[in-house]
């Protein structure tokens, strides 16, 4: 096969730079079991510099799982445990008098720092959430006067319990779309578990080791926005959100009176960048539709509003997701 | 002798007194409304209870279509006759009865004969009310009775009857004008084209339409990879137009395709034209043209083939024929 001179180099480049990939999994692998969906799902986040929302019932190992990556990428990494009487100072930081100095002193709270993990976000009022959504999205704080850039790389991973409901602000939706992926993290297999059972009993819990550094990520990242996608993968992606949008122009009028609101531009953006940090976990340089495919799920589950006629069918964001991609066309 | 003769004529009346007497303690008669005042025009109802012992015959009158010039029989039921504890029996009749002028009415006794005797039930008195009019208001015009709402059951067999006269209708039409044009009534309708027959018509003309040599190497292989997956929807049913190569090659395999040389010249074909579509590649020329080579073989190779039933028959009255062709030949040899 005689390749174009670009992909060819591209694709030795990403071979190249994408061999951490299988390092980071290795690593990982040693601390969680199974949940592979979940650590290629942060492992896509991270590199295309995208926040992540993690959704399952307790025990899932969603905190683990995002406490073994920081380990493994050696950053920077703050946890923080989102309650009801929690202030958006806390989390951003506040100014303080230094009675010494006799002036306010900034005191910068737990969101500067590489990954942050937002510990069931559900459960603290709209005010702190919005204090994290807006640094996650400018990637900046400010206190008093001062701006400040926050640390690169930069990565929420939040967490909900999606049962308990009592005493929780779920996140609006203008908030849930800031992050690129929600990943639902189900019950590990039968074989799974009982691994899982015998590293927790045994004398001493595997550690994961520090193999990369910041600037290996921000490294990779640029390498991930060189990967090629065609224009006929960028329609596919537009074809996908658009029937989110608009499903009787695709031939799912029944899907017409379940959606209140479709993916939005930004659900388009991600939807791309997600496909080529999939693709470069499979160590391609380029982007096929089965990279989308496996992306589109978390990508848009959280983007589609669903109508109380869907809820009253019992119609799930999941179900409208799966039957876009059997019914669009795939290129 | 008149004191014998006296004494006979007592001894005559004392019986017959006693007979009477005794025959009328058991029988009794009875009639009683369930109203004795009701609105003109509506239907009361009269009892009739005959109570008798089993051995004697009573003969309880049949009615006519009334009772007197002013009280009519709407409808009256047969005897229901019931044993009592006593042993005697129970004969009721129901009567309803109407009348349509206001008044007061006097039920005549109704006579029950047995033997030669007859016995009467006590008459009956009852008021039949009118409605009352307020004369003081102005004279309101007769309304005219209410129009019952039309049902479905009344209103189905005209509906069925219309569409199966307009049906009728429309057979005769077209049968008229198929006539009159000469052509069959029952049309036959044109068998599907099979799949691998449209698969290569296709690829003929990718072929001749020559797109990668005119370096138009993108489009080639989109139509090369969409006449198979078409092909491959037609020929195994599988969904492939919105399936990925990768989805569509594990569906073949779920299929139980057996050809594992096949399979790979597709899975090439698949890879090459994603890698053409997908990422910039150019494969060299040999590789066009092998491509389209390794379609032609994939659809020739797996393509359906039907036998007609007619073209069997066929087959066989030829290879009769020539059987016993060959049969004549030798015995015309042997004869010779």
């Amino acid at each position: 096969m005689n390749e174009t001179v670009d992909i060819k180099e591209l694709n030795d480049r990403i071979e190249k730079e994408s061999s951490f990939v299988d390092m980071i999994k290795m690593e990982m692998g040693k601390v969680i079991v199974g949940q592979k969906h979940l650590v290629d799902s942060l492992l896509i986040g991270l590199l295309s510099d995208g926040h992540i929302l993690l959704e399952g019932v307790p025990g899932l190992a969603k905190t683990l799982a995002i406490n073994t990556l920081s380990n493994v990428v050696k950053a920077d990494f703050s946890r923080i445990q989102f309650t009801p009487d929690l202030l958006p100072a806390d989390l951003v930081g506040t100014m303080i008098y230094s009675q010494k100095k006799e002036e306010f002193q900034v005191k910068k709270g737990p969101v500067f720092t590489n990954f942050v993990l937002a510990d069931e976000i559900n459960r603290s009022p709209a005010k702190v959430q919005s204090a994290l959504l807006e640094a996650m999205q400018e990637r900046q704080v400010t206190i008093g006067e001062t701006t400040y850039q926050l640390p690169r790389p930069f990565l929420v991973m939040a967490t909900q319990n999606p049962i308990e409901q009592e005493g929780t602000y779920p996140l609006p939706e203008a908030q849930v779309d800031r992050f690129m992926l929600k990943v639902v993290v189900d019950y590990p297999k039968f074989e799974e578990e009982k691994l899982i059972v015998r590293q927790n009993i045994a004398k001493e819990f595997p550690k994961a080791t520090a193999i990369l550094s910041p600037e290996n990520i921000i490294n990779a990242r640029n390498v991930v926005k060189d990967v090629y996608i065609d224009e006929k993968i960028e329609r596919y992606i537009l074809d996908i959100v658009f029937a989110t949008r608009f499903p009787e122009k695709y031939g799912l009028e029944k899907f017409a009176p379940m959606i209140n609101y479709g993916g939005s531009p930004r659900a388009s953006i991600n939807l791309a960048m997600a496909s080529k940090a999939f693709a470069f976990i499979k160590r391609r340089g380029y982007v096929i539709p089965e990279d989308v495919r496996a992306v589109s799920h978390d990508v848009l589950r959280h983007r589609i509003g669903l109508s109380y006629e869907a809820e009253a069918e019992n119609i799930t964001s999941e179900d409208i997701i799966t039957e876009i991609l059997n019914t669009i066309e795939v290129p | 002798m008149v004191r014998i003769l006296n004494i006979y004529i007592f001894t005559l009346v004392v019986f017959a007194i006693s007979i009477n007497t005794l025959s009328a303690q058991t029988v009794s008669v009875e009639a009683k409304l369930d109203t004795t005042e009701f609105l003109i025009g509506d239907q009361v109802g009269l009892e009739l209870h005959v109570k008798q012992p089993v051995n004697v015959d009573v003969a309880i009158p049949i009615f006519d279509s009334e009772l007197t010039n002013q009280i009519e029989i709407v409808e009256q039921s047969e005897n229901d006759t019931s044993l009592l504890e006593n042993g005697d029996w129970l004969i009721k009749k129901r009567i309803l009865i109407t009348a349509f002028d206001s008044g007061y009415y006097a039920l005549p006794p109704i006579p029950v004969l047995y033997y030669s005797d007859t016995i009467k039930t006590e008459p009956l008195l009852f008021k039949v009310n009118t409605i009352k009019v307020d004369t003081s208001q102005a004279i309101k015009d007769i309304k005219m009775p209410y129009a019952a709402p039309l049902t479905f059951k009344e209103v189905l067999p005209w509906a069925g009857g219309t569409i199966g006269v307009a049906l009728l209708i429309l057979v005769l039409v077209y049968v008229f004008r198929k006539i009159k044009r000469n052509e069959p009534i029952i049309r036959r309708l044109k068998p599907k084209e099979p799949a691998h027959i449209i698969a290569l018509r296709d690829l003929t003309k990718l072929n001749n339409d020559k797109l990668w040599q005119k370096e138009r190497i993108k489009l080639y292989y989109t139509e090369l990879s969409d006449i198979l997956r078409v092909y491959l929807w037609n020929r195994y049913s599988i969904r492939t137009m919105e399936r990925t190569s990768e989805e569509i090659l594990e569906s073949l395999k779920i299929s139980d395709f057996k050809n594992d040389e096949l399979f790979d010249e597709l899975q090439s074909i698949f890879k090459i034209s994603d890698l053409v579509k997908f990422a910039k590649f150019k494969p060299l020329p040999d590789e066009n043209a092998t491509c389209m080579n390794n379609a032609y073989d994939f659809v020739e190779k797996t393509k359906l083939i039907v036998v007609e039933k007619e073209e069997e028959i066929q087959i066989e009255n030829e290879q009769q024929k020539v059987e016993s062709g060959n049969k004549e030949l030798i015995e015309k040899i042997d004869s010779k």
